[in-house]
């Protein structure tokens, strides 16, 4: 341990990076969570499967809901406007939107780590985003 | 300390000790079908009450969960799939996006600060998303009541291990190993508490890689977000100061909850109904714990959460075996 002087310690340029991509992200996406669930329970837009019929099936497995109800799954709401424009469905998108927030603060990340020669850094963060959008397609579970 | 006091002290903590220990003993008898409403027409006809109670006790347990040190997932998971009416499914679903959640939104100052570490986060998180997918996948193909008894063994060794492990603020690692010389895996962050500097450096890099690949799976497999296990690892495994171990331990888990979260999305286990309600609560109620961190005895409510985890962990236990 260190006695501190006056000036603050080093953080890495790619660490500011990812920080300021992440403060931003975050905020945008709590408040896209919390208008999008106030359209999906209060019924401000049409919803795919009602919340009634979810509730009463709330109980059942995940495999056994989707047969009865067919609610949105992966990325079966963006097939179309009409299927896109509900309240149950953007409310899945704004937690799509939670889970690619890493994604996206390791994209803008990687540049600044090769820039910086820490290039085994940026081929891990280049490595983490392929495995993040290989589980977004959804083939590993098809 | 003066005799009176030692006494007085001593008294105070016999009588938490009991407090827990009754709450956790009505909690254990408590009949599940008081909570989770047996028939189905009561269910759907409050469909919104269900939501409510789950958005206050999200509250309440984020309160509890940043006195006690520990992440909302732990917690969330086990509690909510004993005490609700959603199927575990759902639960777990939903428990990975309230530690993502969590991690995300707290993750900007702190790698400002350079507490959040991503030369000491990334690699153990790439390991730990490859294997919290398998988790999340295995989790969701096995039988239920399979998940529920092993969730159940698995809070209370997580229990266990909270009780009885300790902590240490600024480990000191005479010799870094090859593996984090060679990626230079080190830092230095200023120690507001007592105005110095403290640089790091860690041992044990390819044990530590092996365990977070053990913890990814677990974390996916059950929808936990896995800081439990993540703090101790970097912290008395790997000799990283503990503020960075917390800090860093959120890096890792946003990203390996984001790689599970998608496998909970394509099997049909992720509701919005349950999950942002859960996120909200956790979120609200985080805020309010830090707020009584200074004011509240925070070893007191460490074991309530002991206590109330462990009997979660029976609980899950008992349904586990059908009882």
């Amino acid at each position: 341990m260190k006695e501190e002087p006056s000036a603050k310690p080093l953080v890495h340029k790619e660490q500011l990076a990812y920080a300021g991509v992440l403060d931003k992200l975050s905020h945008f996406a709590m408040l896209f969570l919390a208008g999008s669930y106030a359209a999906y329970i209060f019924e401000l837009l049409p919803q795919k499967v009602s919340i009634a019929e979810i509730a009463a099936n709330w109980h059942l497995r995940a495999p056994l809901m989707q047969e009865k109800l067919d609610a949105p799954l992966g990325w079966s709401f963006m097939s179309g406007m009409e299927s896109f424009w509900r309240g149950d469905a953007l409310s899945y998108l704004a937690i799509i939107i939670i889970c690619m927030i890493p994604v996206i603060c390791l994209l803008v990340t990687a540049p600044v780590f090769f820039r910086e020669k820490r290039l085994v850094f940026g081929i891990i963060a280049l490595l983490q985003v392929l495995i993040l959008l290989v589980a977004a397609t959804g083939i590993l579970v098809r | 300390m003066v005799p009176d006091r030692a006494a007085a002290a001593k008294r105070a903590s016999f009588a938490r000790g009991g407090a827990a220990a009754l709450f956790a003993a009505l909690l254990l008898v408590l009949p599940a079908t008081l909570l989770a409403a047996e028939p189905q027409a009561a269910i759907e006809a409050a469909w919104w009450a269900w939501v409510l109670l789950l958005f206050v006790f999200s509250f309440v347990l984020g309160i509890f969960a940043v006195l006690a040190g520990v992440g909302g997932g732990v917690l969330f998971v086990p509690i909510v799939s004993s005490f609700f009416p959603f199927h575990l499914d759902f639960v777990r679903g939903a428990g990975l996006m309230v530690a993502l959640s969590g991690a995300i939104s707290a993750g900007s100052p702190l790698m400002r600060k350079g507490l959040a570490d991503l030369k000491l986060g990334l690699p153990m998180a790439l390991v730990g998303s490859l294997s919290s997918i398998a988790g999340a996948m295995v989790g969701l193909a096995l039988p239920a009541q399979t998940v529920q008894l092993l969730l159940g063994i698995v809070i209370v060794v997580i229990a266990s291990i909270m009780f009885l492990s300790g902590k240490s603020g600024y480990p000191e690692v005479k010799v870094p190993d090859a593996l984090s010389k060679a990626l230079h895996i080190s830092g230095i962050y200023y120690e507001e508490s007592i105005k110095k500097e403290v640089s790091w450096q860690v041992h044990r890099t390819p044990l530590s890689l092996i365990f977070f690949l053990m913890i990814g799976f677990i974390g996916g497999m059950f929808g936990l977000g896995a800081g439990f296990a993540n703090v101790p690892v970097f912290n008395l495994l790997m000799g990283v100061p503990l503020k960075v171990s917390v800090a860093t331990s959120g890096l890792v888990l946003s990203i390996n909850g984001a790689a599970a979260a998608w496998v909970y999305m394509f099997k049909g286990a992720m509701l919005p109904l349950i999950a942002v309600p859960s996120i909200a609560g956790m979120m609200l109620g985080s805020k309010i714990g830090a707020k009584l961190l200074t004011r509240v005895n925070a070893g007191s409510v460490r074991i309530i959460v002991v206590s109330m985890l462990a009997v979660a962990g029976i609980r899950s236990l008992l349904k586990g075996f059908g009882i």
